[in-house]
Formats: structure tokens, sequence, C-alpha cells
């Protein structure tokens, strides 16, 4: 019993650390995204309806949401980026509210009593490999010429442009991966709690994805990620705060936009304390071989 | 032709009430230049102050009404001195304004709901509904009467309070250059704190007029009425006063005469359709930012 309880909790922190990397990548970049959720339930919708109705199996059709979530983020992306920074996050709010409503009334995704009887395919291993080789790709891409373009142009758009970086393209670029993350979330989720349903994906979702990236830290890779673990994990610990969880996300993030907005990892902080690391890893290389040396003095 | 026309006051009734969120997001976006998502929420509280004292007073309407609007304009103001101010003091940006405001919102909305009811739907002790009368081919009740009027008094005393007023005529000022307002001795502190009290009027007067209109309360009305005022002021043009009574009027006539042709499931789908297709075609809004 304790044993899937603890299962359950790392299945759906690593489904987190998902959604709010995939909220990280265009936040990173300098832009208001904010349609993940919607993004997440296209692929949840998207897998669900391939492995129950099209009997296509669980890998590929987790893909094909990641996919279908992407292209739908690409639209998007070109419509918001033409605009004032904030109107993108407008637009892209706007466009999960009424994907709810779309869902709410069509009758082959079963209306508001949603999709039921999913099969159970996501266990640990299925989630945490997608993490991992999600994560490595992100953390890879960060380091890549694409990745420091839009880190550039998140820090400064024009300086990035004058510098010869195409926004454009980077910001389509951005918003189409991070809606492929999504969407891959959206299938995994999807296939492990059972049911859908359109109020999954509503303003909750992106109240928790948000404390997440701007509690963990926006700028940074591992934010992300110790940001979704600490809110997720801390009223699951704390138990009387499960039925205030929404308040409780609220008022954290208030908090820290109040007194810290850039979040517990910084990318100063983070570089400093890896460059720390490296230096310590380095002494002891230097000092393992400096007695190797001495050894084969000694010898 | 006799639809046509009731569709139309229906929709003007409705407009009216929708105004009640756009004009103050607009207000506070003029002013302030950051837009207020929570502005559904302070609506959502006003309904829920209206029906409690409601049952306090024994459906005293105008003893509610005071008494709710000091508590929409007390948080209002809170909102503003604790959150929005030193965020803006400590200069966040757009976007973590925006995130902001989403926050308050949630946290004024699971507040509203575990303290005053747990989450169900209520229904007001007091429905004007009933008082209904036809002249013609239109039937309309009390509560649309009471939206039209109290909706154009607004605006007008709004209007006038922003013209003629030497308080008025310092915060147009500020929302046109803030630091030469300053400089010309507006209270630019304060002017914040009245934009805010200003739109807990709104509130107010807004969740009592849905709360009569509608004769039942539940928490998830807040979400969609504070996008639709913001769709509202972003179809209609930012920071422009008349601009949210006009939007208002748009978005509820597309919704009434969409829900009757098209079909009444999709109703909501012409919020967002508005701010799509005015994006694309005029980023600025019809009336276009800041024509004051």
């Amino acid at each position: 019993m304790t044993n899937l309880y603890m299962e359950s909790l790392f299945i759906v922190t690593g489904l987190y650390i998902l959604m709010a990397w995939s909220m990280y990548l265009p936040l990173s970049g300098g832009l208001l995204f904010s349609g993940q959720p919607a993004l997440v339930s296209i692929g949840a919708y998207t897998a669900v309806l391939l492995t129950t109705r099209s009997g296509v199996v669980f890998p590929a059709a987790v893909l094909c949401g990641g996919l279908v979530a992407a292209l739908v983020a690409i639209p998007l992306g070109l419509l918001g980026i033409r605009l004032a920074s904030f109107s993108l996050a407008i637009v892209s709010i706007g466009f999960f509210e009424i994907l709810q409503v779309i869902f709410l009334n069509l009758e082959f995704v079963g209306r508001a009593q949603g999709l039921r009887g999913i099969p159970a395919f996501t266990g640990l291993p299925e989630v945490w490999i997608s993490v991992l080789v999600i994560g490595f790709s992100i953390s890879r891409l960060d380091r890549s010429r694409i990745g420091r373009q839009r880190l550039a142009l998140g820090t400064d758009e024009v300086a990035a442009q004058c510098l010869g970086v195409s926004a454009w393209r980077s910001k389509i670029l951005t918003i189409a991966i991070a809606g492929f993350i999504a969407g891959i979330a959206g299938g995994l989720y999807a296939h492990y709690l059972g049911y859908i349903n359109p109020t999954l994906f509503g303003f909750d979702l992106l109240l928790l994805m948000f404390s997440m990236v701007i509690v963990g830290g926006q700028k940074t890779f591992w934010g992300p990620v110790l940001g979704a673990a600490l809110l997720w994990l801390t009223p699951e610990v704390i138990s009387f705060l499960q039925q205030w969880r929404l308040l409780f996300y609220g008022l954290l993030l208030i908090l820290f936009l109040l007194f810290r907005p850039k979040g517990l990892l910084t990318r100063r902080g983070v570089g400093s304390w890896s460059r720390r690391l490296s230096a310590i890893a380095g002494r002891l290389k230097g000092s393992s071989s400096s007695e190797e040396e001495g050894s084969v003095l000694q010898a | 032709m006799n639809d046509f026309l009731q569709l139309l006051f229906d929709g003007i009734a409705l407009g009216a009430m929708y105004s009640m969120v756009a004009i103050p997001i607009n207000l506070i976006y003029s002013n302030l230049r950051f837009l207020q998502l929570a502005q559904g929420q302070v609506l959502l509280l006003g309904m829920y102050l209206t029906l409690f004292f409601l049952g306090l007073s024994g459906n005293n309407l105008l003893l509610t009404f005071v008494a709710a609007t000091l508590g929409t304009v007390f948080v209002a103001v809170l909102m503003e001195s604790l959150v929005f101010r030193p965020m803006r003091d400590r200069g966040s940006g757009h976007f973590e304004l925006l995130v902001g405001t989403i926050a308050v919102g949630f946290v004024l909305l699971e507040a509203t709901r575990l303290t005053f009811w747990s989450g169900d739907a209520r229904n007001f002790p007091l429905t004007l509904q009933d008082k209904s009368a036809t002249v013609g081919p239109v039937a309309f009740n009390l509560v649309q009467i009471l939206a039209i009027l109290i909706a154009v008094a607004l605006v007008l005393a709004l209007y006038l309070f922003l013209h003629k007023t030497h308080v008025g005529i310092g915060l147009r000022a500020m929302a046109v250059d803030e630091r030469v307002a300053r400089l010309l001795g507006v209270r630019v502190r304060r002017m914040a704190l009245l934009s805010f009290a200003l739109s807990g009027i709104f509130g107010s007067v807004g969740g009592m007029l849905f709360g009569l209109y509608w004769g039942v309360v539940t928490p998830t009305m807040a979400g969609p009425l504070g996008f639709k005022g913001m769709a509202i002021v972003l179809f209609a043009g930012m920071g422009n006063t008349w601009a949210g009574l006009l939007g208002a009027l748009i978005l509820a006539l597309a919704e009434q005469f969409g829900a009757a042709y098209i079909g009444g499931s999709f109703r909501d789908l012409f919020a967002f359709a508005l701010i799509t297709v005015i994006l694309i075609v005029r980023p600025t809004g019809v009336l276009g930012s800041d024509a004051q």
C-alpha cells in the first residue's frame, strides 16, 4: 500500500516536472506563453483516442499526442509573437478557455463526462524514462546553438537580433518544443489517471505550472524540477494542506513574486554552484593525480 | 422581427452587466499599465457578499449594497497595497504582474469558497426575475432595466468624475505620464488606490446585478467573467473609458445573436473569436489605445 502510494507520488512528480519544463522553455526565451494546460489536454485526448479507439500501441500514441500538441502550438505562436509580449499570454489563456468549451460540447470526446476506462499503461519506468530523455535533450538543447539563441532572446531581444538571431524562428521552435513536451506529459497523465475530462486542464493546472516555474526559478533548467518536486510533494507530506492546496499555491506564488521573483534557483546561483563544484572536482582530481605522482615517485 | 427585438434588448442588458467587469479592468490598465485578471473574482466576492448581507438584513437591498460595496472596496484596496504596489515598486515586469493578478484571483476565489460556502451553487433569496413586463413584442424584467440604468449612470458618473473633478483630472494625467503627473503634484499612490477602490465599487454593483439576474451563485462563474472582461478590453482598445461599455455591448450582442442563430452551447467561444480576429486585424483594438 505504502509502496503503491510512493510510486504514485513519484509518477505525478515526474509528470509535473515535464509540465514545468514546457513552461520553462518559452519563459526563459522571454515568451509569455501560457497555453500549456490546453496543450496538455490535446496530448491527453489524442493519445487516449489513439489507444482506446484505434488500438495504436501506447508509446506511439503518446508520441502522436506530443506531435499534435506541437502542431497546435505553432499557429498559436504565430498569432502571438506579432503582438506585444503580454498579448501572447492573453491569447494563449483565451485559447485554453475555448478548448475547454469545445471539449465540453463534442460528443465523441464525452463532453463534461470526459473519457473513462483508459487502460493504465503509465507506470514509474515510463514516466521517468520520458523525464530523463526529455531532460537530457533540453539540457543538450540549452547548450546548442538553438538553445543559446533562445536564452539570448530571453535576456535582451534587441541585442540578440542585432547579433543575427532570428527571433521569429527561435520563438516558433521554442513554442513547438514546449507544446511537444506538454503533449507527452498529457498522454502519460491520461494513461496514469484512467480518466480525463475538460476540468482537469483548466486554470488550476495553469496556476500550478506557474507556481512551479516561478518558485523553482524561471531561467534555469533545474528550477522547474525543484519547483515541481517542492510544490507537489509539500501538500502531500503536510496533509492538512491538502484541502487548501490551491490557496497554498496562490499564496506561495504571491510571496515569491513579492520577495524573490527570480525563484529559488537563479542562473547566477546555479552558475556559481556549478563553478564551485567543478573547482572541488578539479581539486580532488588534482590531489588524486598528485598522489599518484607521489606514489610513482615513491615507487 | 420580434425575436430580433427581444434578442437586441437582452443583449443590451447583458452588455450593461459585462461592462461592470470591463470598465474597471480598463481603468486600472490605463492608470497603472497592467491587466487586472482578478476582476472576475472581485465580482464574485461582490456576489457572495450581496448574498450574505441579504440574508443578514432580511432582503434589504440598499443596506446590502452599502455593506457589500464596503467589503469589495476594502478587498480591492488591500490587493493593491499588499501585492500590486510592492510589486510595481520593486520593478516587476508585465509577466510578473500578470501572474500576480492570476495568483491573487485564485487566493480570492479559494478564500471566498472556503470561508463563505463550500462551493455548491447557492440560490439568491431575492430574485427580481418575476417582476417583469411586456412592452410590444419585448419582454423584460426588473433586473435588466436596473442593469441598463445603473450601467449608464455609473459610466456617466465615471466620465464626469474623470473629466470635471480635480482628482479625476489628476487620475487621467497619471494615465498619460506618471512621472510628469507626480512632478505636477498628483499623488500617484493615492490615485492607484482610488482606481482599485473604484474597481471594488464596480465589482459589488456587478456582483449584485449578476446575482439577481442569474438567481444562483457558484464559484466557477468568476473565471469566464473575468476572461470576458479582458476580451472586451482587448477588443475595444485599452485605456479608453467609453470602450469598456461599447465593447461589452458588442460582445453581449454577438453572444445573444450567435447563440440564437448558431447554437447556444458555443456561446463562450465568441469572446475568444472576437479577440483573435481583432488582434490579427488591429492589435490596438477597435477604438485604439489611449484615445482619451
